[in-house]
C-alpha cells in the first residue's frame, strides 16, 4: 500500500490568520503580499464564496472568502484583509478577518501529520500541515485545491468540455 | 336842493333830528343826479342809445360819490347824537364805526367807550370786595375752611348792587374777621397735622429700609430668574457646541489615525514578509523602519484616543455643570417666585419710588399746615392785600368819576402807556378785575393778560409794596391764568360825560 505523501515544511515563516475559532497559516513562500480589503472590486453576479477581484502588481487576482468557503460564520465588525497567494504565475487571494500575523519558523513548532484515513468521507479541504504556535494549533490548508474546487482553472474546464 | 339833502338824512335815521343846513356835497349830489338824468332823457328822446347810457352812468356815479361825501361830512350835531347813541349802547364796540373815522371823532368815541368800561370795571371791583366782606362776616368760624383760600371763581359769581364800603371801620372789621377765620382754620388743621406726622414717622423707616435693600441688592437685580436661566442655557449651549465640534474633529482624526495605523501595520507586515521570503538584510531594515512607523502611528492613535477620552470627560463635566446650573436656576426661580423668607424682601424699584413720593407729599402737607400756624405775617399779608384791593378799587372809581372825562378836551389823545402804568394790576388779587383792559388812542384793545408782576413805581396805594411777596404766596386767590378775566360781567349803566348832557341820545327801537 502506498503511503500518503507527507508534506515536508521547510519554510522561513508563516502568515497566520483566524477564521472563526480556528487558526490557519500559510508559508511565506507562497504568500505574495497582503492588501487591505477595501481594494476588492465586487463582480456582477457574485455568488458563493467568491468575494470579487483585486488588483495586485499589474494583474487581476480573484479573491476567495475563506470563511464562506469553510462555512464559518464571522462578523464583519473587524477589518478585512486580503492574502495574495501565488503558485508559479497563478495567483489568487484569501479574504480573512483580522490583521494577519507573521510568525518566524523559530517561533513555531512543526508537528508531523498523521496519515489520513482513506475511509474517511470528510470532503473538507486537505490539511497539509499542523503547526503549534504559542501552544495553539494552527492548520496549514491546501488553499489551491480549495480554490480549484470553487473556481476551476480554464484549462481544466476546457479539458472537461472535451478539448485538449 | 337843500331839502333834498335834509330829507335824505332824515330818512336814513328814521327819527326826527334837529334841523341843520344842507351840506355842500348833498347839493352837488342833487345837481349831478339831475344833470345826468336830464342828459339821459335828452339822449333817449333823440334816439341816441350811447348818450342814454353815458347819461345814466354819470347820474349813478354822481349819486354814489355825493352819498359818500354826505356821510363823511355829516354835521357835528348829528355825529354827536350818533356818538352818544353808540356810547350808551349795551355792548359798545371797542372800535369806532365807519361814521366816526377820522379825527377828532374817533378819539372822542374811544375816550367815551373806554371811560364807560373803566367805570364799570371799578364798580365790579367794589362789588367784589363788598361781597367778600359779607361772606367773611356771615360764615361761621368752624366752616370757614372752604373760604380760607379765596377762589378765582369769585369773579364768576353773580355781581349785583352798586354799594361801596367807604369807611375804614368796615375795612378793619374785614381784617379782624379774616384773622379769626385763619385762626379757626389753623385749629382745625391741628389733628390733620398730627396725623400727617404719624404717617411720616411710619413711612420714614420703611422707605429707608427699602432704599438700603435696593442699593445692596442692585447687583442681584440683574440676576433675575429669566436672566439666570438664559445665562445658564447660553453657557450650556456654548459648552455643547464646543464639545460637539471637538468630538466631531476627534472622531475624524481617530478614524484617520486608525486607517493610517492599519496601513502602516500592513506595510510593515508586507516588508517583513518580503524580508522573510528573500532573507535580504535590506528588506529587513526596511521592514524594521516600517514597523517603527507602524508603532508611531499606533502611538498617535493612542494619543487621539486619549484626546477623545478627555473630550468625553469634558462632556461629562459639562453635563454635570448643566445639571448643577439647572438646579441653581430652579432654586432661583423658586426663591423669586415663592415670596417667602428673604425672597419676599425683593421689592420692585417702582414701589420704593412710590413710597418716597408719598413721603414727600406727607411732608409737604405737614409743612403747609405748619406755615398756616407759625407764620402770622402771612395772615397780615392777605389782610393787606384785601385792604389794598378795596382802596384801589375806590380810587379807580373816583378817578373815573371826576378825572379822565373832564380832561378829555385838553388831552384828546391819551397814550396807551399812560393808561397802562396806572392801570396795571398791582397783585394777582386785582388781576381778574380787568383794570388794565382799557385802551386809548385808536389802537386795538383786546383784553390784556394779567401780568403777575406789578410796576414798582405804582402809586395806587401805600400797601402796594406788599404785592410782590403776595404774588409768590400759594394762597393767592386769583392766578394770572384765572378765567374770571375772560368771563362776561354784569352790565352796569355807564356814566354819561358832562359834555354830552345837552345832546339827546337816540335809543334803538
Amino acid at each position: 500500500m502506498e503511503q500518503p505523501l507527507r508534506s515536508v515544511l521547510a519554510t522561513r515563516g508563516l502568515i497566520t490568520f483566524n477564521v472563526g475559532d480556528a487558526s490557519y497559516a500559510a508559508p511565506v513562500e507562497v504568500v505574495a503580499g497582503l492588501l487591505d480589503a477595501d481594494r476588492i472590486s465586487a463582480l456582477p453576479g457574485r455568488n458563493g464564496p467568491m468575494a470579487g477581484v483585486v488588483a495586485f502588481r499589474g494583474g487581476v487576482v480573484p479573491v476567495l472568502d475563506l470563511a464562506a468557503a469553510l462555512n464559518v460564520e464571522e462578523s464583519s465588525a473587524t477589518g478585512a484583509y486580503v492574502i495574495v497567494l501565488e503558485r508559479g504565475t497563478d495567483r489568487f487571494a484569501l479574504l480573512v478577518r483580522g490583521m494577519p500575523r507573521l510568525v518566524l519558523s523559530r517561533d513555531a513548532q512543526h508537528r508531523e501529520l498523521e496519515a489520513p484515513d482513506p475511509d474517511s468521507e470528510d470532503d473538507g479541504p486537505a490539511v497539509l500541515a499542523v503547526y503549534e504556535i504559542a501552544g495553539r494549533e494552527v492548520l496549514g490548508l491546501d488553499y489551491w485545491s480549495l480554490m480549484d474546487s470553487i473556481a476551476p482553472p480554464a484549462a481544466f474546464r476546457l479539458s472537461g468540455i472535451g478539448g485538449r | 336842493m337843500t331839502d333834498v339833502g335834509r330829507d335824505h338824512h332824515n330818512s336814513s335815521n328814521g327819527h326826527g333830528a334837529p334841523s341843520s343846513p344842507p351840506s355842500p356835497p348833498v347839493a352837488v349830489f342833487a345837481v349831478v343826479l339831475f344833470a345826468g338824468l336830464g342828459s339821459a332823457g335828452a339822449a333817449y328822446g333823440l334816439g341816441d342809445l350811447l348818450g342814454l347810457g353815458v347819461g345814466a352812468t354819470i347820474a349813478v356815479a354822481g349819486a354814489v360819490v355825493a352819498a359818500v361825501a354826505a356821510g363823511k361830512s355829516a354835521p357835528p350835531d348829528v355825529k354827536a347824537t350818533a356818538l352818544l347813541e353808540a356810547v350808551t349802547a349795551e355792548n359798545p364796540s371797542s372800535m369806532p364805526s365807519s361814521r366816526f373815522r377820522g379825527e377828532p371823532w374817533a378819539s372822542l368815541y374811544l375816550l367815551c367807550v373806554g371811560d364807560a368800561e373803566a367805570q364799570r370795571t371799578a364798580t365790579l371791583a367794589v362789588q367784589e370786595v363788598e361781597r367778600l366782606r359779607r361772606e367773611l362776616e356771615q360764615k361761621p368760624a368752624t366752616t370757614a375752611a372752604a373760604a380760607f383760600e379765596p377762589s378765582p371763581s369769585h369773579g364768576e359769581d353773580e355781581l349785583v348792587g352798586t354799594g361801596r364800603a367807604s369807611d375804614s371801620s368796615e375795612m378793619s372789621a374785614v381784617t379782624n374777621d379774616r384773622a379769626a377765620v385763619l385762626q379757626a382754620l389753623a385749629e382745625a388743621l391741628d389733628p390733620i397735622r398730627e396725623e400727617l406726622n404719624a404717617i411720616e414717622r411710619e413711612l420714614e423707616p420703611v422707605v429707608a429700609a427699602l432704599r438700603v435693600e435696593g442699593s445692596s441688592a442692585s447687583p442681584a437685580r440683574d440676576t433675575t430668574p429669566a436672566k439666570m436661566v438664559d445665562a445658564l442655557v447660553q453657557t450650556a449651549a456654548d459648552g455643547i457646541e464646543d464639545l460637539a465640534a471637538g468630538l466631531m474633529r476627534a472622531s475624524e482624526l481617530a478614524g484617520v489615525a486608525e486607517r493610517v495605523t492599519n496601513r502602516a501595520t500592513l506595510l510593515a507586515l508586507n516588508a517583513a514578509l518580503e524580508a522573510t521570503r528573500s532573507g535580504s538584510e535590506a528588506f529587513a531594515s526596511i521592514a524594521e523602519e516600517t514597523r517603527r512607523l507602524a508603532e508611531y502611528a499606533r502611538e498617535a492613535t493612542d494619543t487621539i484616543s486619549s484626546l477623545s477620552n478627555e473630550i468625553e470627560i469634558k462632556v461629562g463635566e459639562t453635563i454635570s455643570s448643566i445639571q448643577t446650573s439647572s438646579e441653581d436656576a430652579k432654586a432661583a426661580v423658586a426663591s423669586f417666585g415663592g415670596g417667602t423668607g428673604s425672597a419676599s424682601r425683593a421689592v420692585a424699584p417702582e414701589t420704593v419710588t412710590a413710597l418716597q413720593a408719598l413721603l414727600l407729599r406727607v411732608r409737604s402737607l405737614r409743612e403747609r399746615t405748619s406755615v398756616r400756624e407759625e407764620a402770622p405775617d402771612v395772615q397780615e399779608e392777605e389782610t393787606a392785600m384785601v385792604h389794598m384791593t378795596y382802596v384801589e378799587a375806590e380810587e379807580r372809581a373816583a378817578v373815573v368819576d371826576v378825572g379822565s372825562v373832564a380832561d378829555a378836551d385838553a388831552a384828546p389823545e391819551p397814550t396807551v402807556a399812560a393808561i397802562d402804568t396806572s392801570a396795571a394790576p398791582e397783585s394777582p388779587h386785582d388781576a381778574h378785575m380787568t383794570f388794565g383792559s382799557v385802551a386809548f388812542g385808536g389802537t386795538e384793545a383786546p383784553p390784556p393778560p394779567a401780568e403777575p408782576s406789578a410796576p414798582a413805581e405804582s402809586s395806587a396805594s401805600p400797601e402796594s409794596s406788599a404785592s410782590p411777596e403776595s404774588s409768590a404766596s400759594p394762597e393767592s386767590p386769583a392766578s394770572p391764568e384765572s378765567p374770571a378775566a375772560a368771563e362776561p360781567v354784569a352790565y352796569v349803566e355807564p356814566k354819561i360825560p358832562d359834555w354830552l348832557e345837552g345832546i339827546e341820545p337816540r335809543r334803538r327801537s
